[in-house]
């Protein structure tokens, strides 16, 4: 069973970019809509937390769609690591979702951090059940799942971190820039398939953008967002290490350092006096810097795979991907 | 002819026949008989070849193949229920003379080599069709999912190695949906088929 709508062009276009984009842009302006009419009724106070789950659905569901339009539907319980990309996202969305509608007051952060340990859980059971059966002994089991799973703590704090000192589209523009900056690595792992998925995020990032610009004022932090972006780049990290692809260690490191690194930009001295907005700067030149570096030798395949501009039989194999 | 001709030609006879006799070519008289013996055979890499075909665009069909093959079989064509056959195919050796699209197809697009390194076939039914051909019902695992299949396999041949040893040879070809093992890449935006035909000829070398 596909979506797909025919032409290969026409489907990357569809389920790569423009789709993605109108998922975004929908559900992150409609959830502003709703803030605005909750607004004016009785109980305002409860709408600014729910319209986050807006800018979070947008993000999910804009995966959704990229990865069935893309990849096609699944037709089997999920097996290798890539496999499991969309049963973890499909997770980490009913998580973010969850953790922001679920509770109220002080209850709200454990369920939220609960919903989020659960999210690693599935990593641990299904991408992870792999290794720790056929490659991993003792200690290095541990080592392994012990360091996903705190990688993964931490990157939730640090975007629960930076969401609540960023207007919602300054943050959302940092893990745009982070999500479109990976495309081109992802690609030069070898999966090829995730990469384009990848895009179709960004993609719907960059609906969300939009939309959230329009409604700076009226949307809350976008933390639930984070909820959505950690999981998606552990996923994409998983998919394309050594272990399955062919991500080199120090791509892997700086991928996996970047999340954490723009949260604590903000604890440097001199950084910490900024205004925000310079602020938001540093944060974009980290992101470019570290993207820049992990993917810029991986950009003249990408363009001319898209382009079909290269001439050697090598990339014309690319090239025939369409 | 005078006695140093003589001796130069009969060397160059004897010399010839030598290397002929070396890569096989001195005999010319087959042993090769239709006839499966029940014998357990290795299979030799070197001389097996495992090929496949899916389409491409819906327009042609591409061929690929594997380089590195292993495994053995026993079949026995009056006792069927005593044969077995094992094949094992590196999926990291796939081979389709374009070492970037070699590279994609073991990666987590298509067979993810790294996490699943082999494709096997391990029979588990064995009934006869006729005196040269087995249909065997077994176990296609690949990408690590395993599938029931049944195939059919001809006996080729058998005889004495000119080198040493005793030699046999078997066919089969199978088609699957890739899809049904998660290789699925390209099948939803019609790139690429889905339904791919596995070509498998092996030498086995008597244990």
């Amino acid at each position: 069973m596909t979506l797909s709508v025919g032409d290969p062009r026409l489907d990357a276009v569809a389920f790569g970019a423009l789709g993605p984009a109108a998922i975004g842009f929908t559900a992150t302006l409609a959830a502003y809509l709703i803030v605005r009419a909750s607004a004016r009724k009785a109980d305002p106070s409860s709408a600014p937390s729910r319209a986050g789950i807006g800018p979070a659905l947008g993000v999910g569901l804009a995966f959704v769609l990229a990865s069935l339009g893309l990849d096609g539907v699944p037709e089997r319980m999920p097996v290798g690591s890539a496999d499991w990309v969309l049963p973890v996202m499909a997770t980490a969305l009913l998580a973010a979702v969850g953790g922001e509608l679920l509770a109220k007051g002080r209850k709200a952060i454990a369920v939220r951090w609960l919903l989020r340990v659960a999210v690693i859980g599935v990593i641990v059971a299904g991408p992870l059940s792999l290794p720790i059966k056929n490659r991993w002994e003792g200690g290095e089991t541990v080592a392994w799942v012990g360091g996903i799973a705190l990688w993964m703590l931490l990157a939730f704090a640090a975007s629960d971190r930076t969401a609540s000192r960023s207007s919602p589209p300054s943050s959302v523009l940092v893990w745009h820039a982070l999500i479109g900056g990976l495309v081109p690595v992802i690609f030069g792992a070898g999966v090829t398939a995730q990469s384009q998925i990848a895009g179709g995020v960004a993609a719907g990032l960059g609906g969300v953008l939009v939309a959230a610009w329009l409604g700076r004022k009226a949307l809350p932090p976008m933390r639930a967002v984070g909820g959505v972006v950690v999981p998606y780049i552990a996923m994409l990290l998983l998919v394309s290490w050594q272990f399955v692809s062919d991500l080199a260690w120090w791509e892997f490191g700086v991928i996996a350092a970047t999340p954490l690194a723009i949260a604590l930009i903000d604890l440097v001295p001199v950084v910490r006096k900024l205004s925000a907005f310079k602020r938001f700067v540093g944060r974009m030149l980290l992101v470019i810097a570290a993207t820049a570096a992990v993917s810029g030798h991986h950009v003249p395949a990408l363009v001319g795979e898209l382009t079909g501009s290269s001439s050697s039989s090598e990339d014309a194999y690319w090239e025939s991907l369409g | 002819m005078n006695l140093t001709t003589l001796l130069a030609t009969a060397g160059v006879v004897t010399l010839g026949g030598a290397l002929l006799s070396t890569v096989g070519l001195a005999d010319p008289t087959p042993t090769a008989a239709a006839t499966a013996d029940g014998e357990t055979y290795q299979i030799d890499s070197g001389h097996s070849g495992v090929v496949f075909k899916v389409g491409y665009m819906g327009v042609s069909t591409f061929y690929g193949r594997f380089n590195n093959v292993s495994g053995s079989y026993q079949l026995d064509y009056d006792n069927p229920s005593q044969s077995s056959i094992d094949i094992r195919i590196d999926a990291a050796s796939v081979d389709t003379a374009n070492a970037g699209r070699d590279e994609h197809l073991r990666g987590a697009d298509f067979f993810s080599a790294k996490e699943f390194p082999e494709i096997s076939f391990v029979g588990e039914q064995f009934e006869s069709v006729d005196a040269d051909t087995l249909r065997v019902t077994g176990d296609l695992t690949m990408r690590g999912v395993t599938e029931s299949i049944t195939v059919e396999i001809d006996w080729m041949g058998d005889r004495e190695d000119p080198r040493g040893g005793y030699r046999s040879g078997i066919d089969s070809s199978m088609t699957i949906n890739r899809s049904d093992f998660g290789v699925n890449y390209g099948v939803a935006t019609g790139a690429l088929g889905d339904e791919t035909t596995i070509m498998i000829g092996l030498t086995g070398t008597r244990r």
